[in-house]
């Protein structure tokens, strides 16, 4: 008996081997659902416009998941709710898998080669967006669209000429709100401030009052005047997007800007936690720290601190995701640990966010300033040195700048740049910032 | 304090022992030592990459891949000695590398829906194997070697959907294989330690070891089977 064991071990295995062959089916994807959305940005029409047509779409790929026409246009309402609710974590990934399948079926497909560029953009993976961006546009070349995500890609990886020249192609093939947008922030971190106020003012006028894309043209408009230090224009932008789009979130906390400059610090902390309770946005628990702090409450600056990093961390992918999954925050998170003063990990993040993209100007800030923080100053000094490559003249930027340059011991420059940075007396939100920036100017 | 220390120095077998967990102990703390942030891997220096590909392979047997790691438990029980199963373990891990390289350089694309239930029943195959056979005979290494290639195949569905990166392509595949060797000599050196070393030579090794457990291992790995063939679990 004990010699047949064998063969019939092998026989068995045989047959269940062709049971597999034969009944094993591929298993079928779900798509992600949409979320409700709470709060004021569930009121109106818009969002019960939303609702339907994202509701429909899951019921025809529900019925058909072949569907990948309903796919795509799935994925696009994803990547616009991911922009109003600022739940990116969830909808960039949901829309990323959307777009993944109908690119797996249909590679040559140029929307929704645009839509995972645009999707990667907002997870900060600009590398990847790039590539996807270069595949899609020799597609169709004559799409503006195409050249402003390689704008947005080339920006974020600091290579600024590149930049330029796809913006002006952009530009050259559809001037609209987005491709004055794109022409607008290029000018402001060549220092043309006055040209980025004129582009930024024809995207906003070129732009639908009421949508999202309108009311954010206002938010880089009233950003714009404030580093003039015309803080009424800034406010009337403010205004205005909240009578377009009302309890915009980015406007209330640009309202809470202008109350906390002028020392209202509790009516800044109830505009930022309005806007706070809006939509899911790092920035404004950010904001709120230091509001809490001016204000004499160090207790809930540390809450609100924490709560920043507590936030960004899922986003920086703590996890073992690799590339292509999740968003990369670690710029902002090394600003966050500056914030509960743990420069080491301030330093870990800035470093992350360096090795991705050397040559931006931001991240080179960012690193410059962890620097400063540690005291290393000559270090400080090498990056904020490439910070200021490209002659940018943002107050903060320039404050930093004066600070580690004087610590540095380049006094001159240091004086030179901290004037430049008070010239029109801007606005600069960081308080603290401002009063060193101030003190160190007059220094004898 | 001195009497523990007295008594360690006087005793190499313990000494030996203590090395031997410590040996498991560092194995096991790999993923920590590797917990990097994820990087966007086209512009991160090799080594980081290297690591990263490296914890992943580490995890991806211990603690995430249970088939595996009753796949290699079921290598290990039919013969616990040392150098049998590490052998066996090495022919796996070649085998398994070249069907994961040929699935991630798109020369194969084998249905994950057929392979995942193959695998299971690979386990089950080696389980009753283990019951039905008296002693270790040497074509157990092609047959290893053979269910090696078609876990290779689940291999490269997981770092196909984690993505790899262009320019590190091969370092992180090599990484990506030393880790899961990793893995599997950290379960045979676990499974050596607790019941290898003790048991392996007592007559009623077999009867009261490797055919109860090996049997546990064979119904589990066959509800697999049938869960991955019928309900795609």
């Amino acid at each position: 008996m004990r010699k047949y064991l064998y063969p019939i071990l092998v026989g068995c295995t045989g047959i269940l081997l062709v049971c597999i062959f034969l009944f094993s089916k591929s298993p079928e994807k779900s798509v992600t659902q949409l979320k409700l959305r709470t709060g004021s940005i569930a009121l109106g029409g818009e969002w019960v416009e939303t609702k339907k047509v994202i509701e429909s779409l899951l019921t025809e790929i529900e019925l058909n998941p072949e569907n990948y026409t309903a796919k795509l246009n799935l994925s696009k309402g994803y990547i616009q709710e991911a922009r109003i609710t600022g739940d990116h974590a969830y909808y960039d990934a949901a829309a990323l898998e959307l777009l993944d399948d109908v690119i797996a079926n249909e590679p040559q497909n140029f929307d929704a080669l645009c839509c995972k560029a645009t999707v990667l953009l907002s997870q900060h993976h600009f590398s990847e967006a790039l590539t996807v961006a270069k595949t899609a546009l020799p597609i169709n070349p004559n799409n503006a669209f195409i050249y402003g995500l390689m704008c947005d890609s080339y920006v974020e990886l600091g290579q600024y000429k590149q930049a330029v020249k796809m913006a002006d192609k952009m530009i050259n093939i559809r001037p609209d709100i987005r491709s004055y947008s794109r022409v607008s922030y290029l000018r402001e971190i060549h220092g043309d401030l006055n040209g980025a106020i004129i582009a930024s003012k024809l995207a906003v006028d070129a732009g639908f009052p009421g949508l999202e894309e309108t009311a954010w043209s206002r938010m880089i408009l009233a950003h714009l005047y404030e580093m003039k230090g015309h803080l009424d224009s800034a406010e009337f932008q403010y205004q205005t997007a909240l009578k377009e789009r009302p309890d915009y979130a980015f406007a209330l906390a640009g309202l809470g800007k202008k109350e906390k400059v002028n020392g209202n610090y509790k009516k800044a902390i109830s505009y930022y936690r309005k806007a706070e309770k809006a939509i899911i946005e790092y920035s404004f628990s950010d904001e709120l720290t230091d509001l809490y702090r001016l204000n004499g409450d160090p207790k809930n600056g540390y809450k609100s601190a924490y709560r920043v990093i507590k936030m960004l961390s899922p986003l920086s992918n703590d996890d073992e995701s690799v590339s292509g999954h999740g968003h990369y925050a670690d710029r902002e998170l090394a600003y966050a640990y500056l914030k509960i003063n743990n420069t080491d990990k301030a330093l870990e993040h800035a470093m992350l966010e360096y090795n991705r993209r050397p040559k931006n100007i931001d991240v080179c800030e960012t690193v410059a300033w962890v620097y400063y923080k540690q005291k290393s100053y000559a270090k400080a000094n090498e990056f904020i040195s490439k910070a200021l490559r490209t002659g940018c003249k943002n107050p903060t930027l320039l404050c930093r700048a004066g600070l580690i340059k004087y610590k540095a011991g380049k006094h001159k420059e240091s004086k030179k740049i901290l004037d430049l940075a008070f010239k029109n007396n801007p606005v600069i939100s960081d308080i603290k910032l401002k009063n060193e920036a101030n003190y160190y100017r007059f220094k004898k | 304090m001195k009497q523990i220390i007295t008594d360690l120095k006087n005793n190499p077998t313990l000494q030996h022992k203590l090395r031997l967990f410590a040996g498991i102990l560092c194995l096991m703390c790999i993923p920590q030592v590797v917990s990097a942030h994820a990087m966007d891997l086209t512009n991160l220096p090799t080594k980081d990459v290297a690591f990263l590909y490296l914890k992943l392979g580490y995890t991806h047997i211990l603690p995430l891949g249970l088939d595996h790691i009753l796949f290699v438990l079921c290598l290990f029980f039919l013969s616990p000695k040392l150098k049998t199963v590490l052998w066996q373990s090495l022919a796996f891990t070649i085998a398994h590398s070249i069907t994961l390289g040929l699935c991630i350089f798109g020369v194969i694309a084998p249905p994950g829906h057929i392979i995942e239930p193959i695998i299971a029943l690979s386990i089950v195959f080696v389980a009753v194997e283990n019951m039905i056979v008296s002693e270790l005979k040497p074509a157990r290494i092609f047959l290893v070697a053979v269910f090696g290639l078609i876990h290779g195949m689940g291999f490269a569905s997981v770092l196909k959907d984690l993505g790899m990166p262009k320019d590190k392509f091969t370092t992180s595949l090599i990484t990506f294989n030393v880790g899961v060797e990793l893995g599997q000599i950290t379960v045979i050196l676990i499974a050596w330690l607790l019941v290898g070393k003790w048991f392996s030579k007592k007559p009623w090794y077999k009867k009261r070891i490797v055919i109860p457990i090996s049997a546990v291992i064979a119904a589990i790995a066959l509800y697999w089977t049938i869960e991955r063939t019928f309900f795609g679990g």
